[in-house]
């Protein structure tokens, strides 16, 4: 209820303040003799955008609390790996709509759960360290995602040539993750 | 490793992008003079990429698809940066002339300079930033969201190029049908309330009161913006709504202007356009404040990029640094000869200019990037405004040479912000981000001129070779009418402060409310006639009736290639038909 009250709070406030702004001054004057009311109706409105604010802060805090987060974005980078080099080993026998789902399957177990927690890399790894792993990392996604454009595109040596860069990029991300 | 001959930076994506870049920069140009607001190109460009690139050419990529969109939509920007700056000057110099003073000269070349010199600096800034805002920071980037999730969902694109054939010629026709005048039936609109006139629809049948009298403006490209813009453009139609259902009736009931035309015209021309101005500088200037965690943002994205420059660098999938210096040399050079070449400058000033002008821009880029990447939201007239202004002080309130930083600044965010929604884009498909930024770089300078082109012959078009674009007319403007404002009130401080006071404190409020850009929309809405904001408000209710009845898919397969043709069409048709006028008269 607290938005719709916002809402509406704040449309009065602008029709009040908007209708006071249409009388023309006197001659010689900047501001017409309505101006208190454009002011009445300027803070009225403010407190209607401030309710909506809070109210949106509300439901921001609801969400927060039903969707935390506990995934290890550490274990996540460290349990794709056998399932990536297995897709690498195996792409040439597939076809591309097998390699169309493997990499779809890839991207949504690992690569999207590790974007939502990614900050912890840097949290723990601090900036440098950290910004290496991460920008390794989003190399890896980006093959991927070029694997599967790739694949859609029934285009099956680019998806190879895509799987084998992201593989390649996987190892330099763990080499700076465990030096 | 087997040869791969995946398609992605084509000769016929280029050359495609280019097409489509050149038609949708003269059709936004055409609608953001109407309307006052551009629209985004890169979700048009990439469902016209399909619909030609498979529909027609029986090829094309995902990748490919997204070299064609990186460049239509790069030129298309570049167009809303001139669209929102130039035509203050051509308002102000005629309306300066008609208080015969003349002071006020500009020509086409510095301001294309500039122009030029603000594509290619929007474009290198933002490069080095790509890694962190899009791979560290992983900013949102809707826009470039939405356009992936079009080119990933693919289709052979017929059907779409049908729709979009279809969507140009009903609009052609029905344009040339309205410019004919045939449909005009001036009687029965002062018998009846009720028929066509001016390509306006009257329908308060002599019942409801002429200062709210329902009037609706013909244009199917007006509705098809609103159908692209959906739930996104009510704050735009409810602006006028409440001005001329609410405001202007109670302004006549209070006895602050009488009911009659001459009354009407008051309303519109002395209140609701002067309050109008306000809420769009104060919203759009709010906009900016709104966006200082974005600002903040930026400044530790800033000095973090500086601290993981090497991270993944061992890779060339980027432009290199070299690349980027001498681009940024050269368009600072530019910037240069822009300011020089304007009347009044001299080489100090010039230097100036483009010292503090590069800077700014940079800067400038950078914060509207991050914003785009937060919220979608990009606060270009607000930072043009600022930019304009900051220079009039700079430059000993030289209007013409404050006006060309401004078109360098407002080209540069646009392609700043553009850039990035298309690199995110690109990361979501796998593009390689060094051939988009090589084509952006390479085509994006097109957009500023051609929209120059267009807005000179648009303001050609009218009475005398000029005043073809501004209030009263067709296209009123209202971006160059805003910005015109705070040039008055800089310059000469001849104009209604109050009012745009007034408007400033209410727009302000509506910036700062959570649904953003919300200020900049109903500030349109009360400077623009209400017969376009209710025709636009009719595509946005047509869009969501549509999208609940059929689908979001519905919507981006069928509504987004009609909407797309409607607005090409009458937008081409417009300049075309304004171009045969000029002429034949000369």
């Amino acid at each position: 209820m607290l938005k719709p009250t916002a809402i509406l709070i704040l449309l009065i406030g602008v029709v009040i303040a908007a209708t006071a702004a249409m009388q023309l001054p006197d001659p010689e004057q900047t501001f017409a003799p309505s101006a208190p009311l454009i002011v009445l109706g300027v803070l009225i409105a403010v407190s209607g955008v401030a309710l909506w604010h809070v109210s949106l802060y509300q439901e921001r805090k609801g969400i927060r609390r039903t969707t935390a987060d506990r995934s290890d974005p550490f274990a996540l980078l460290r349990d794709i790996k056998t399932p990536l080099l297995s897709l690498q080993e195996t792409a040439s026998n597939q076809s591309t709509d097998q390699l169309s789902a493997a990499v779809e399957s890839l991207i949504q177990s690992y690569v999207l759960p590790f974007s939502e927690v990614r900050h912890r890399i840097i949290e723990q790894l601090g900036m440098r360290r950290g910004a290496e792993v991460l920008v390794d990392f989003a190399v890896v996604e980006r093959m991927l995602n070029r694997a599967w454009s790739a694949a859609s595109d029934e285009s099956w040596s680019e998806a190879i040539a895509s799987i084998n860069e992201a593989t390649a990029a996987y190892k330099m991300m763990s080499l700076a993750l465990d030096p | 490793m087997p040869q791969s001959q995946y398609r992605e930076l084509t000769v016929a994506a280029v050359v495609l992008g280019i097409i489509q870049g050149i038609i949708l920069n003269i059709a936004f140009v055409y609608a953001a003079l109407k309307l006052g607001f551009s629209i985004g190109g890169s979700t048009v460009a990439a469902i016209m990429g399909y619909a030609i690139l498979r529909g027609i050419m029986r090829k094309g990529t995902m990748v490919e698809n997204n070299i064609n969109q990186t460049i239509a939509s790069g030129i298309n920007t570049a167009g809303t940066g001139i669209v929102f700056t130039v035509p203050a000057l051509f308002l102000l110099q005629a309306s300066q002339a008609a208080q015969g003073n003349d002071s006020l000269q500009f020509n086409f070349l510095p301001l294309a300079i500039a122009g030029m010199a603000g594509a290619i600096l929007g474009v290198v800034v933002i490069i080095p930033l790509r890694k962190q805002m899009i791979e560290l920071d992983r900013l949102r980037f809707p826009s470039g969201v939405a356009t992936a999730t079009i080119i990933r969902a693919g289709s052979t694109g017929l059907d779409k190029a049908k729709l979009l054939g279809a969507g140009v010629l009903t609009s052609v026709v029905w344009k040339l049908l309205l410019d004919s005048g045939w449909l005009d039936s001036p009687t029965m609109v002062a018998k009846w309330g009720f028929g066509i006139q001016s390509e306006e629809l009257h329908f308060g049948f002599g019942i409801i009161p002429d200062y709210c009298a329902p009037v609706v403006y013909l244009s199917l490209m007006n509705m098809a913006a609103g159908m692209l813009a959906g739930r996104g453009g009510i704050p735009f139609f409810l602006g006028g709504a409440v001005s001329w259902w609410v405001i202007s009736p109670a302004t006549v009931g209070l006895g602050w202007a009488p009911a009659t035309q001459q009354g009407i015209a008051v309303i519109g021309g002395e209140m609701l356009r002067p309050i109008g101005i306000g809420v769009i500088i104060g919203g759009a200037l709010m906009g900016v404040i709104m966006s200082i965690p974005a600002i903040r943002a930026a400044f530790a994205t800033l000095a973090s990029a500086t601290k993981t420059a090497g991270a993944g660098g061992r890779r060339s999938d980027e432009m290199s640094m070299w690349a980027i210096a001498w681009g940024t040399g050269a368009a600072i050079l530019l910037f240069f000869l822009a300011s020089r070449l304007t009347e009044g400058v001299t080489t100090g000033q010039a230097v100036i200019s483009a010292i503090v002008g590069t800077l700014w821009l940079g800067l400038a880029a950078l914060i509207v990037a991050q914003a785009t990447g937060l919220t979608d939201i990009s606060p270009m007239s607000g930072m043009a405004l600022i930019s304009v202004t900051l220079m009039m002080f700079l430059l000993n309130k030289n209007i013409a040479a404050a006006m060309v930083v401004g078109v360098a600044v407002c080209v540069a965010i646009g392609q700043g912000a553009d850039m990035m929604q298309d690199l995110k884009t690109g990361f979501m498909i796998g593009a390689r981000p060094i051939k988009q930024q090589m084509v952006q770089f390479a085509t994006t300078w097109l957009g500023a001129i051609i929209a120059l082109v267009v807005v000179y012959i648009l303001w050609a078009g009218g009475e005398g070779d000029q005043n073809g674009f501004g209030p009263g007319t067709a296209l009123p403007a209202p971006q160059g009418g805003a910005l015109m404002g705070i040039l008055e009130a800089v310059s000469q401080g001849d104009v209604p402060l109050g009012k745009y006071v007034a408007g400033s404190a209410i727009g302000a409020v509506l910036g700062a409310a959570p649904l953003s850009g919300m200020g900049v929309l109903v500030g349109l809405a009360m400077y623009l006639p209400f017969s376009i904001t209710l025709g636009y408000g009719i595509g946005c209710f047509t869009q969501m009736i549509v999208q609940r009845i059929k689908g979001s898919s519905f919507c981006e397969e069928k509504l987004v290639p009609l909407a797309a043709g409607l607005i090409v069409g009458e937008a081409l048709t417009g300049v075309i038909l304004t171009a045969i006028k000029i002429f034949s008269n000369k």
